[in-house]
């Protein structure tokens, strides 16, 4: 551990809402007592941490015990409570590049099965995480592998697996596509118990040699009697997978904008470290371009919500009434957890927003963060007045700025909250005007939440 | 509360003239009911309380769809003819309880008393809430808060022989005895994982040969066992997965043997121990489809088809997260069945053995016997 070196509090507040989730300013200033690099250290070698504890999760919503809906809110729980948030993050990448949808899959063990290998093998090695999304069930499922036989082959695995979950068009032939196919033959799921009238369960990978092609295959230029392995191999090798996994990683933890010098970056480290994700987010998060690019990218709805729970301290503990009603929210901004629109995942940046979408995610931290009764908020009230007698209006907006996470606004929004809250008379932060001043640091707060700004990561 | 220093694993010889001498025969699978969300099912339920008369009221907490409070609370089941007699929708202050009130959000265990008043806490509002069969609330009380008295994550109930209430606190670790209209009699516990503390604790039984309690210490995946003053007199199971192990257990019921049931919920399955600690017998499930769950199948050819394909139809037999158990007068065992939207129903097949019928043999360890 390195604590010799301080961090700037606000490249700090980066890291933490890319890597993991936003946070408040005096968590953000326990984290800059350590060196960037060690904190990149903490996020990626997260094994050092302790895992969240769900034993009272599922005690304290005990109605969830069938697994047929709760998978959502056990998501939001662990991203709000996770000492690893790069787990958690890495874990909502893949859901959107693997995307894979409840809508078909209609099987919610078999989706909660899906979700927890993301997370499992969240930093692996990509040939791993490959290998293991080509034997888990709800994918399989949602891409017909069980009708992929060797007398009859269905594309749609092999085609999805080389066009959005690896290489991308245009490094491939339909040949190759078909032969991909081929040998996926007999990588089956076993028959699913129907939920009536007890209930879902999970699934199993099945493999059947008696329904798989053992016949000769030609792909991307190598040929053999391929089996679903060795096909993923050869994918991993190909510099078009490299150049795949660094255009989402750059577009989930970098900017909306691609740029092919970052993309590069990330695509190289792929290649220098065989595939090694882990290795991939560290060199990533260490770079000066990822340091560079603070409020470049429209947070998604999970990570909207998330932050904006981090900053007002609530539902940590499961015994609290309301966790429900997260996944909720997040569907109505446009992010069904678990439900992705199609197997393309959701697309991101600025379709995230649109004057519905934005009524939602405004009144939703408007409410959140005005509510005083919160502790992250009460905290925050106190910390703007902390050592102050009297404060000037346009102190306030840099000081809620600040506890925001360290926030920084562009010179149009800047103008505007100014004009808001910059025409008061200077305020005194206790006695008889306390109420006064608490009030003005809340409508501050709920104002910055309905910035431009604050949509953005 | 007296807290014994020495482990508490088995209970004294001298007690045993208290409880009869078994001839163990076994447990007969009766029948099962409920099934998921249909007409006649149950949301997400999570205890079941007997009556005398032959009816049984199970406990409804939401479900995993409807992320809400049921209106339905009860389902008033008779297993005679596996019918399900009537909803009972909670009225409070004359008013039903409507989808996602959260004036009671979050029923956790209940218990009928002998004037067919149904007592169920709630562990979010702090309260436990007393209605008769025919649904009308005929109180709610509780006090939030650590102090004597005070509720803090109510979750087992039960009650002894004065018919008065033994409540476990949960989010306290504390277990307290009150009269029917809330009057605080007493109580006892503390954090902790000596013997006689509690972590988080959730279910709890009146043994019926003794009056002691039996508590379901859930989060120190144990069972203890309690005078009423509170000395804390047997620990039962120990954390694990293995044979006579419990992972944080939930239910806990005392039949009138002295045998004790414990709902082994994270292990999925239930556990029978004797009254003196020794683990006796699992149960993991043996459910079959009731007849309207038959008629639902009938009424889907896609379903049934695909039923007919599966290979491997035992998992639906199992228990998924148990989570109370309870017996009644006739011998039988009730299991709710959460994960799976239902109660399992077996008998207990024994015969109490007459004195004369095992003298000596107590003390013959014979292995030529076998």
């Amino acid at each position: 551990m390195t604590t010799d070196t301080s961090t700037d509090v606000a490249l700090v507040g980066h890291l933490m809402r890319r890597a993991g989730f936003a946070l408040p300013a005096h968590e953000l200033e326990r984290l800059a007592e350590k060196s960037y690099e060690g904190l990149v250290d903490d996020l990626v070698d997260f094994e050092k941490f302790d895992p969240v504890e769900m034993h009272f999760l599922e005690r304290y919503h005990s109605e969830f015990a069938d697994g047929e809906g709760w998978t959502p809110l056990r998501i939001m729980y662990r991203m709000i409570n996770s000492k690893r948030p790069l787990q958690e993050k890495m874990a909502l990448m893949w859901h959107g590049v693997f995307a894979t949808g409840s809508a078909k899959v209609t099987n919610g063990p078999m989706m909660s099965q899906h979700y927890e290998m993301l997370r499992e093998f969240a930093v692996d090695n990509f040939a791993e995480i490959l290998k293991r999304l080509s034997r888990d069930p709800a994918m399989l499922f949602w891409l017909d592998q069980q009708t992929n036989h060797a007398t009859a082959v269905n594309e749609n695995w092999g085609r999805e697996l080389l066009e959005l979950f690896s290489m991308g068009v245009g490094n491939y032939t339909e040949e190759d596509v078909r032969d991909c196919a081929r040998a996926y033959t007999g990588w089956t799921i076993d028959q699913v118990i129907p939920r009536y009238p007890f209930g879902q369960q999970g699934g199993s990978f099945v493999y059947r040699n008696d329904d798989h092609d053992d016949g000769e295959k030609s792909f991307l230029g190598h040929n053999g009697d391929f089996n679903g392995d060795d096909i993923v191999d050869i994918i991993v090798d190909h510099p078009a997978t490299a150049q795949f996994v660094g255009r989402e990683i750059h577009n989930f933890f970098v900017s909306d904008q691609p740029v092919q010098s970052e993309i590069d970056a990330i695509a190289g480290a792929f290649t220098a470290n065989g595939g090694d994700i882990r290795e991939v987010m560290r060199t990533l998060f260490n770079s000066d371009f990822f340091k560079e690019a603070k409020f470049t990218r429209v947070r998604n709805p999970v990570e909207f919500i998330v932050g904006t729970v981090h900053l007002t301290d609530e539902l940590r503990d499961p015994y609290e009434y309301g966790l429900h009603e997260l996944p909720q929210k997040s569907t109505l901004m446009g992010q069904q957890l678990l439900n992705p629109p199609t197997v393309e995942g959701w697309h991101t940046g600025k379709e995230w927003i649109d004057s519905a979408l934005l009524m939602e995610r405004v009144n939703f931290a408007v409410e959140r963060i005005g509510n005083q009764d919160a502790p992250g908020v009460e905290k925050m009230v106190d910390r703007v007045a902390s050592g102050r007698e009297w404060i000037e209006p346009a102190e306030i907006l840099d000081a809620a700025l600040y506890e925001l996470g360290a926030l920084e606004l562009g010179s149009k929004s800047r103008t505007a909250l100014l004009d808001e809250v910059g025409t008061n008379n200077p305020l005194r932060c206790d006695g008889a005007n306390r109420k006064q001043y608490e009030a003005a640091i809340l409508e501050t707060f709920q104002l910055i939440t309905a910035s431009r700004e604050y949509q953005l990561g | 509360m007296t807290t014994t220093q020495e482990p508490l694993t088995n209970r004294s010889a001298s007690e045993e003239h208290n409880y009869p001498t078994l001839l163990r025969i076994g447990h007969k699978y009766v029948t099962t009911l409920g099934q998921r969300l249909a007409v006649g099912g149950f949301r997400g339920p999570q205890d079941i309380a007997v009556s005398p008369d032959g009816s049984y009221y199970v406990l409804n907490r939401g479900s995993a769809n409807l992320q809400q409070v049921p209106r339905t609370r009860y389902v008033r089941v008779n297993i005679e003819d596996e019918g399900y007699e009537n909803d009972i929708v909670p009225e409070i202050d004359g008013l039903v309880l409507s989808e996602g009130d959260d004036r009671l959000p979050s029923p956790v265990m209940c218990v009928l008393d002998c004037a067919a008043t149904l007592f169920n806490t709630d562990e979010r509002a702090n309260a436990v809430v007393a209605i008769n069969t025919s649904g009308e609330t005929i109180g709610v009380w509780g006090e939030s808060g650590d102090g004597p008295g005070h509720l803090n994550g109510p979750s087992g109930i039960a009650l002894d022989a004065d018919e008065n209430l033994w409540v476990v606190n949960s989010r306290d670790h504390r277990v307290q005895h009150f009269t029917r209209d809330g009057k605080y009699l007493g109580g006892f516990g503390e954090l902790g994982n000596q013997p006689g503390q509690l972590n988080h604790p959730w279910g709890i039984s009146v043994d019926p040969v003794d009056g002691t309690l039996v508590v379901a210490d859930w989060h120190n995946s144990r069972v203890q066992r309690f005078s009423t003053d509170g000395t804390a007199m047997q620990i039962i199971g120990s954390p694990g997965t293995g044979v006579g192990e419990l992972d944080h257990p939930s239910g806990v019921v005392v039949d009138r043997y002295g045998d004790i049931y414990v709902a082994d919920r994270n292990n999925h399955r239930v556990l029978m121990f004797n009254w003196r600690g020794n683990f006796i017998e699992s149960f993991r499930g043996d459910a079959t489809i009731n007849p309207r769950g038959i008629s639902r199948l009938m009424g889907n050819p896609d379903i049934l088809r695909q039923r007919d394909n599966i290979i491997n139809l035992d998992r639906e037999k199992r228990l998924k997260y148990p989570t109370s158990v309870r017996v009644d007068n006739e011998g039988r065992l009730f299991i709710t069945d959460t994960g799976r939207y239902r109660v399992q129903i077996y008998e207990k097949l024994c015969r109490v053995l007459q004195p004369h019928e095992v003298e000596d043999a107590a003390l013959h360890v014979d292995p030529g016997l076998n």
